[in-house]
């Protein structure tokens, strides 16, 4: 298990990683937490919209859109 | 009338009226199987928020008269702010008989959440598994009598578009007696947290507590004994983190392990390629541009033909009837012609230029929002909408501002912090309704010529934009996030959109037509009355001086505050009977630079009656009046601009 963490927003495309750590503001964890967006959770990037846009995973809850501000704070590990 | 007590009384009437509450993730159909339930028809849309007002039926069950009420789509009850809080805050506080829980299969493990919760919380639970046509389809098959089993609660298989399972589920929501009984099914840590909590209160009461929502249900949450709060210690110790996390990691592994026994079969994300082209913004852009030109065109064509066709007809057949009606009533004579101007010349106004755009305009909002189109088009905005302190999400109530302000400031439920709601709220005032685009496509595009009316909407876009950064930089607090579930596109259903646009279209009438025509008699009676011309002199020094125009159209301008379209209405009213029959008319006695001035100050200066009027319970009454009075500072000032670089352009 490797313990690098870092940021979703540094995912490429296609790669996938295991979710570390949720922000710190208790109602976006929570909010993520319902849609199974958990430390521990597998998810896979699908597509990652140019110049500043959203970071859309796959998850085993769904498919979600999480824009860039939100994706640099949830910690992941590649 | 006891329909009549369910609706006002919704607590009192329980034992008469049982209370019934949908709940589901957004997009499973839920407003379809309200529709079903109610036979009313609440809007049901390929968006996740769609439904921002809570939608309240009547269904009947036997002889029995049964409650029905459509909370928002929500993924699960502890989201702490927009649509979420709304569901949850409104069933903890005032528990319904019970809950039916509207479960799409195509994604059940992660729809089983918000069921366990429920369940958790001490609900009456029945489970609607729905879309049982589409898990068909796609080689899903669920086990609904094993689910039902697993659960603990009553399960049916519906598919609600086709108003099936739907009675059955009614049934069971009503004969349900007792709550479900507490099966053990979380990690030990998180059963003995609950046990020890639920020992000095009740199960729920625990579940609330562990999820940060205890005292949410009015009071203060309860003071925890020493046994409670090592066994809260504990979980928190063995979760690393907060007790709501490890209990949510809990349920959804919960909620997993009855997926997988009862169900067979994945679903995947349909039509991605074309949901790439669309979010990506070296196509999405170019697409974007193309839908808001498609929608610009098909407005200027089909709005203007319905008008048109509609005056004719409206000339030739109904204005002679009402002439000779009101004539044989009220005579020749000052009366009847006071009538006349609401009877005749309001009504026609009305059917033949509110109604033609707005009618154009829904049907297409309804096709891009079934298709999904709207979803994608927030993915693509959202970076954009981040420099004006705005997410993806605010993309729809934007777009939908372009049909009518009203429900799109409704929609500001789905923003997730009050700054954007704020934000969004001002901005949405300042989109060209359908209204104001019939002054402006009635006016400046079919008199001036159609670049006229491309270069005000330029116009505005621009003041939006700066309106937009300039309220990111004034307003205090952080850069707000994107967070919302993906759908891809589907074939838009035509009864949908047939549907929708009849709602939307019906409402809209109902609306408008008082205030049309009391605006038109109100009018009439200054013109026949000749009071009209002491009316216009205290606007004369800012609407002749500043903006250059006719010292009658401003006063037209001020009884567009209770509907926009009503300026040009009534502007033509006066011109015909000023002139004689027929938009051309307006020519007589306003340049095309003037009608470009008088479009452009109608559209931004304070946005109609009712927008105000929502706008101060959805932002709070200070907001609305400083916004309304921006918006007309703002107006008389790009009015006056605008007034003189056109003189510059034509010298």
């Amino acid at each position: 298990m490797s313990s690098v963490r870092v940021p979703l927003s540094s995912l490429r495309p296609g790669s996938r990683a295991v979710v570390a750590a949720l922000p710190p503001d208790a109602a976006t964890a929570d909010e993520l937490a319902a849609l199974r967006v958990l430390p521990g959770e597998e998810i896979e990037v699908t597509q990652v919209i140019a110049l500043g846009g959203p970071v859309l995973i796959r998850g085993a809850g769904g498919f979600y859109a999480i824009g860039r501000g939100l994706a640099e704070l949830l910690l992941v590990e590649p | 009338m006891s329909a009549l007590t369910c609706h006002v009384a919704p607590a009192a009437a329980d034992a008469t009226c049982p209370r019934i509450v949908l709940v589901g993730n957004p997009n499973v159909g839920k407003s379809t199987l309200f529709n079903g339930l109610t036979g009313l028809r609440a809007l049901t849309t390929n968006y996740p928020g769609a439904t921002v007002d809570v939608a309240v039926g009547i269904a009947a069950d036997g002889g029995m008269r049964v409650q029905i009420v459509d909370l928002p789509g929500t993924y699960g009850l502890t989201g702490a702010d927009g649509d979420q809080r709304t569901a949850w805050e409104s069933i903890l506080r005032d528990p319904p008989h019970a809950v039916v829980a509207v479960v799409d299969g195509m994604n059940l493990a992660r729809n089983l959440y918000l069921v366990l919760q429920l369940i958790d919380l001490g609900f009456r639970v029945v489970v609607a598994l729905n879309m049982a046509d589409e898990m068909q389809r796609e080689g899903i098959r669920i086990d609904a009598a094993r689910l039902g089993a697993l659960l603990g609660v009553p399960v049916h298989s519906t598919v609600a578009t086709k108003r099936t399972g739907l009675r059955e589920v009614l049934r069971a929501a009503v004969s349900s007696r007792a709550t479900p009984a507490r099966i053990h099914r979380y990690a030990p840590e998180i059963e003995r947290a609950v046990e020890a909590i639920a020992a000095e209160s009740s199960v729920p009461e625990a579940f609330l507590l562990l999820e940060g929502m205890g005292g949410r249900r009015g009071g203060e949450a309860p003071q925890l004994s020493p046994r409670a709060s090592t066994a809260l210690a504990r979980l928190e110790d063995a979760s690393g983190g907060r007790g709501s996390i490890a209990v949510a990691a809990g349920r959804h592994s919960a909620a997993e392990r009855i997926a997988k026994a009862v169900c067979a079969g994945t679903a995947d994300l349909r039509r991605r390629a074309a949901w790439r082209a669309a979010t990506h913004p070296w196509t999405g852009l170019p697409i974007l541009a193309g839908v808001l030109g498609t929608i610009f065109a098909v407005l200027f064509w089909g709005g203007t033909f319905l008008s048109a066709l509609t005056d004719r007809l409206w000339a030739a057949a109904v204005s002679p009837l009402i002439r000779a009606a009101v004539a044989a009533v009220a005579g020749a004579g000052p009366l009847g012609r006071t009538i006349l101007w609401a009877a005749d010349a309001g009504v026609n106004a009305l059917v033949s230029i509110g109604l033609p755009y707005v009618l154009v305009f829904y049907v297409i909002l309804a096709v891009l929002e079934d298709t999904g189109y709207m979803n994608a088009a927030a993915v693509l905005l959202d970076r954009p909408l981040s420099r004006i302190g705005l997410t993806g999400r605010a993309a729809i109530p934007l777009v939908a501002g372009a049909g009518c302000n009203v429900p799109a400031i409704l929609g500001l439920r789905t923003l997730r912090t009050e700054r954007e709601r704020v934000i969004a709220g001002t901005l949405i005032t300042l989109v060209p309704c359908s209204a104001r685009t019939a002054v402006i496509v009635g006016a400046v595009a079919a008199l001036a010529g159609p670049g006229w009316a491309v270069a005000l909407y330029l116009v505005v876009a621009l003041i939006i934009s700066a309106a937009g950064w300039g309220l990111n930089r004034l307003l205090p607090g952080g850069r707000p996030t994107l967070l919302m579930e993906v759908f891809t596109f589907r074939v838009p259903a035509v009864r949908t959109v047939l549907a929708k646009t009849w709602m939307r279209v019906r409402e809209f009438v109902v609306q408008a037509a008082p205030i049309v025509l009391a605006g038109s008699l109100v009018l009439g009676i200054l013109y026949e009355t000749g009071a009209i011309r002491l009316a216009t002199r205290p606007l004369a020094p800012v609407v002749e001086g500043w903006l250059g125009l006719p010292a009658v159209a401003g006063l037209t301008l001020v009884f567009a505050v209770l509907r926009k379209e009503l300026a040009l209405q009534l502007l033509l009213a006066l011109a015909v009977v000023e002139y004689g029959r027929g938009a051309g008319s307006l020519l007589a006695f306003m340049t095309p630079a003037q009608i470009f001035t008088y479009a452009l100050v109608n559209t931004i200066y304070i946005p109609c009656a009712a927008t105000m009027a929502i706008l101060g319970k959805a932002l709070g009454w200070r907001r609305a009046a400083a916004i309304s009075a921006g918006t007309v500072a703002l107006a008389v000032a790009a009015g006056g601009v605008a007034a003189r670089v056109l003189a510059l352009l034509a010298r």
